[in-house]
Order: structure tokens, then sequence, then C-alpha cells
């Protein structure tokens, strides 16, 4: 099991822990996308180097909340993902993230209850400074998941987010 | 037999360990097989000595591996692969190779998947509600119909539904009991109809599932090849010797002009293509003047494969194992094998492959050609030019350029050169031919 394998499983456990807390899409490293539909998003201008890319290891839904993220074994090696993820967000936004997914899982996503997107990357080893408004999972050697929420989230809406991401 | 306790999973990775771990948990007898026995495969880097079991599964690893491979004391009997792709063309038998090697070590294979299903790019592209479905070539279920006539084992076809947007339906991350047996109850109830010959309905339930997979292939859904043909034995020798004439044959000197533009580095490797080599089943290399090299190809078609109309198959890709690995290997069992010859050796049919975008002699003088092209090769700009006019042939020319590895150096370790060395009599490239482990016998 690669590195990466294991951040991805052990999000992937960590938010099957809250009732709240929905993956609309996994796509593991491996790139067997079983348990969920495979969103690919379009071909974006200012990509670059992560273009060839077009899909996300995790989108998840909490609240009004859609969290966008990517996953790698150490943050130093996320700089593509950094870019790809606010990539998606300055040319596609909120509107164009949602026709996308909609596309793929009609049923499972009512567009107008998501108001706000956050940017998340995923890893075990925090080898490098990561932008503030990125949210960053990382899964420590014991397999304990510790996040910390983006600088461009209030205060309420941090307040909002614990509130999912508490056992019952 | 084995109980579900004695049964060992192997599962390609991680995704497929997981996946088994919750579907099982639905069914009856597939529960009771202890979690810890459902395990991924070692990576080789980690082995530390040979097991029995290792030996055992080795040869179903000679190419690439299945999703799950299931071992009764320290034997496969059973393998399973799944995915959620689908396609007309060739890409739906890059895996044909892993169907083909589980009937060849005797084992019932079950293969998962979606019949038809939309395609993602065209869901991207169309508007909602427009993108239609593709349906699976039928090529697949003819060649595992072909394999079950000659192997006796089990091929056998379960369907991954698709939802209403054409796409593979998935189980979401928290499935109820009911959406598992709604998408993999099938499955599951397969597996365990293989795997436990105590269950009484284990005959009926193969025998209705090998029924379905000859129903499939009776269902034609490609038409004729242009790259795929019967050549009498005269034109096939004639062929192999001028690799050339295939400008002029494939869909009657049409094929070049239509489709994809990359198409005509294939043309211009064939255009000045020539025997400067030949590799022997062995991987012994034998270069033009050497006082051996103009005796073996009449060696070759002295041989009775080359009294018979020979199966020709041309491939215009580059250097990569799939789709036509898989395809080579379809098209060998498909039609290659008319008598049910269980070897490759013994078909009474020969096996051609073209394969111009490689070269297998880093002196030969095309392969100084070809390994610098680029758009000032001056023949590779005029094809460019003559199809598509001066401005458009130039930009398209520069826009498939862009590629890396238009031409590459063959190399007997890749897994497309081992597919193609174990099922093709013969492969031309553009600057010689690699005769595969089919005609050894030749050379005994």
């Amino acid at each position: 099991m690669t590195a990466e394998d294991r951040v991805a499983y052990a999000l992937r456990t960590l938010y099957l822990s809250f009732p709240e807390v929905h993956i609309i899409s996994f796509h593991p490293p491996s790139g067997k996308a079983y348990e969920t539909p495979l969103i690919r998003f379009p071909i974006l201008q200012n990509l670059g180097i992560a273009s060839k890319r077009r899909h996300l290891d995790f989108i998840v839904r909490c609240g009004r909340f859609l969290i966008l993220q990517e996953l790698k074994g150490d943050a130093a090696s996320s700089s593509n993902d950094q870019v790809k993820l606010l990539a998606l967000q300055q040319e596609l936004g909120l509107g164009g993230i949602m026709k996308t997914i909609r596309a793929r899982v009609p049923t499972i996503v009512t567009p107008p209850t998501i108001d706000r997107l956050i940017l998340s990357l995923g890893f075990s080893t925090y080898n490098a400074e990561i932008p503030r408004i990125f949210t960053t999972f990382c899964v420590d050697t014991n397999g304990m998941v510790h996040w910390q929420w983006g600088g461009d989230l209030t205060q309420d809406e941090v307040s909002e987010l614990a509130s999912y991401f508490t056992l019952p | 037999m084995p109980t579900p306790e004695e049964v060992l999973v192997l599962c390609d990775g991680v995704t497929d360990a997981e996946l088994f771990k919750r579907i099982r948990r639905c069914h009856p007898v597939l529960r009771r097989i202890p979690e810890a026995s459902i395990r991924t495969y070692e990576q080789a880097r980690f082995r530390s000595t040979e097991t029995p079991l290792r030996r055992a599964v080795q040869p179903l690893h000679i190419d690439d591996r299945p999703d799950l491979i299931f071992c009764f004391r320290d034997r496969p009997i059973l393998v399973v692969e799944m995915t959620e792709h689908a396609y007309t063309g060739d890409n739906g038998l890059q895996r044909f190779a892993r169907f083909a090697v589980a009937a060849e070590n005797g084992l019932p294979f079950i293969y998962f998947g979606p019949l038809r299903r939309v395609r993602d790019d065209e869901l991207d592209s169309m508007e909602e509600g427009t993108a239609s479905a593709r349906s699976l070539t039928s090529d697949l279920f003819e060649g595992m119909k072909r394999l079950n006539e000659i192997f006796g084992t089990p091929q056998l076809y379960v369907e991954w539904r698709t939802a209403d947007n054409g796409m593979p339906l998935s189980l979401g991350t928290r499935p109820s009991d009911n959406d598992i047996l709604g998408l993999y109850g099938e499955l599951l109830t397969l597996i365990a109809g293989i795997l436990f010959e105590a269950d009484p309905a284990r005959a009926g339930i193969i025998q209705h599932a090998q029924a379905e997979t000859t129903r499939l292939a009776a269902i034609r859904n490609t038409r004729a090849s242009d790259v795929r043909f019967l050549l009498p034995p005269k034109n096939a020798i004639a062929l192999v010797k001028n690799a050339a004439l295939l400008c002029d044959l494939l869909d009657g000197g049409a094929y070049f002009d239509k489709g994809k533009g990359d198409k005509l580095f294939a043309k211009f490797s064939l255009s000045q293509s020539s025997i400067t080599s030949i590799q022997l089943p062995d991987g012994t290399m034998v270069l033009e003047g050497h006082p051996t090299f103009a005796e073996i190809l009449p060696k070759v078609f002295a041989h009775r494969k080359f009294q018979n109309p020979a199966m020709i198959y041309y491939t215009g890709y580059k250097w990569r194992p799939d789709p036509h690995g898989g395809a080579a290997v379809n098209v060998d069992y498909r039609i290659c094998r008319p008598n049910n010859e269980r070897t490759p050796q013994a078909r009474a049919t020969a096996l051609i492959i073209f394969y111009p975008r490689i070269s297998c002699n880093p002196q030969s003088p095309l392969w100084q050609i070809l390994r610098d092209a680029g758009p000032e090769t001056p023949g590779l700009a005029k094809m460019f030019i003559d199809r598509y006019g001066p401005g458009l042939g130039t930009t398209k020319l520069e826009k498939c350029t862009h590629s890396e590895n238009l031409f590459s150096l063959w190399g007997n370790a890749s897994k497309q050169a081992r597919l193609f060395r174990r099922c093709a009599d013969i492969v031309v490239l553009n600057d010689g031919i690699i005769l595969g482990h089919p005609i050894e016998e030749v050379f005994a």
C-alpha cells in the first residue's frame, strides 16, 4: 500500500464515520472507482502541467459545503494539485462544478443547497507549507487524521463545519 | 472443493479487496470467507522466498494481473475481472489476454462489466441526456466462447448495469444490502456457484451463464475490419517481404486518408520499410549481411502454416501495450484456431502482425530517420500536406508531433512484446522482423 493509498483509505474511513458527511465521488489511487461515479471536469485553460488528470480524488458534501480534495503522500508533492483546485474554482466556479457533478450523479446532488466551495489537500507527510486557502487533512503514522480548515472560511463557517465533523 | 473458510482471495489492489470484503457480506456462503483471507497480491519487490502459492499464481500474472483470484490449498480455482469500461473497438479487448491466460491454465473465468454504456467524453461534450450508449464489442464474447470451446473451462459474463444517464451504476459509500445485491448479487451467486460444489444449483448456474456468453457472441455488433483479414499464402508472404504494399492494401488504399492524422506516421514508416534484421524465436538477432540471414524467411515460409491463408493484423499504435496486445490474442483465438488448436504452435493458420511505428535495429537507416522525426522530416511533411493541403497539413503535423515517442525501438521485456511473441508467428516492424514462439519448431 502506497502512502497515497493510506491517506485515501484513512480519509474514506473518516468521512464515513460522520453521518452528515457524504462522499459524492471517491477516486482511489488505483483508479478503480467502484463505489461512486467518476466525475470528470472539463479541460481548463489555466491548468498547465496538471491538465491531464480531469477527476478529483474526493468530492465530499456536508450541509451546504462542497469539499474538492486532492491527495498525495507528502505535502511537498501537491503543487500541481493546488494549481488544479484553484483553476477549477476560478474557471468553473461553484455553478460549473455542480453542473458537471449533476451530469454524473443526477439524483444525489441538489444544487441550490450547496453554496460554499472548500478546496482541500490530503497527505501523510507535512513537509511543505501549504497556502492557507486550502483545508488540509494530514494522516499521521498511527492512521489518525488531523485537519485544519482553510483561512478563507469565516469563524461561523468553521463552527458549522465542525458540527458535521463530530462523531455522534 | 473448499469450504468458504478455506478460500483465499487474492486481489489486484486495496480497492478490489475492500470491494469484495464489502459485497460478500450480503451472500450467505461467501460471507464465511475470513476477512484475513482477502488480501492484495504481494509486490514482487517485497517477496523474500518462493512459496507454492506464489508459484501457482505466477502463470496468471504472466502479462498483467486480474482483479481477483480465488485460491484453495495454494492453487487458483477461479479468476474474476471487473471493469466499468465498455468499448466498441479494440479498447474493449485490451483485457482479453487475462481471459485467455485463465483458460490456458484450466481455470473458470468471470468477466463483470457493462454491456452498453455512455462514453465519458461524450457525456462531457453533449447536452444533458443526448449522449447515446455504445455497446461492448461482440468480438469479446466470441473470443470467450472460443476459449470455452477450446479449453472446456467456463468463460462467463455478468453485466454491470448502468444508470439512467448511461454510466455504470455504483453503490455509493453507504449502500444497503439490497443496493449491493441489486448490483453484485448475480456476480456473487456465480462466484459461490463455481467455488462450492455443495451448492445444488451449481451446474445449472454455470451452464446458464455459459449459454449467455454464447448468446452474446452471436449478436454481432462489429463490422468487417480494415486492419484484420485473411490473405492467401502467396500474398501474405509477399506482404511480409514488402510491408509497403499495405499502404495500398488497407481499405483499398483509403485507410490512411481518413480518421486520425497520426495514422500517417505509420504510413511513413511503411512506405520506407525494409528488412535489415530478423529476431529468431529464442531472441537471437540476425542482421542483414550475416551468412544465414537470407535463409531464415524461406525456412519460415516453408512451414505448413504458410500453405494456408494467413491472418493479417495491422496495428498503427505507438509503443504501448494496450489495447492491441489483448486484441491480438482475441484475433488468435477467434480466427486462427478453427480446429480448436490448444496452442499457437499447433495452429493451422499463421498470425502475422504488422507494427510499422516500431524498429528493431538501432543501426538501420530508417531508425536513424524515425528517432528524430518531426515537422522537418521531408517525406512525413509531404504526406500531411498531400492529405490535408499546405496550410492545414503543416498545422496538423505540428500538432501530431507534440506527442512523445512517435516511433520506438522494440524491446522483448515489455508486455506488448511478450504478447505478440507468444501469439504471432511473425511481427513485421519497419526495419526488421520478429519471429514469435508459434513458429519456433522451424528453428528447433
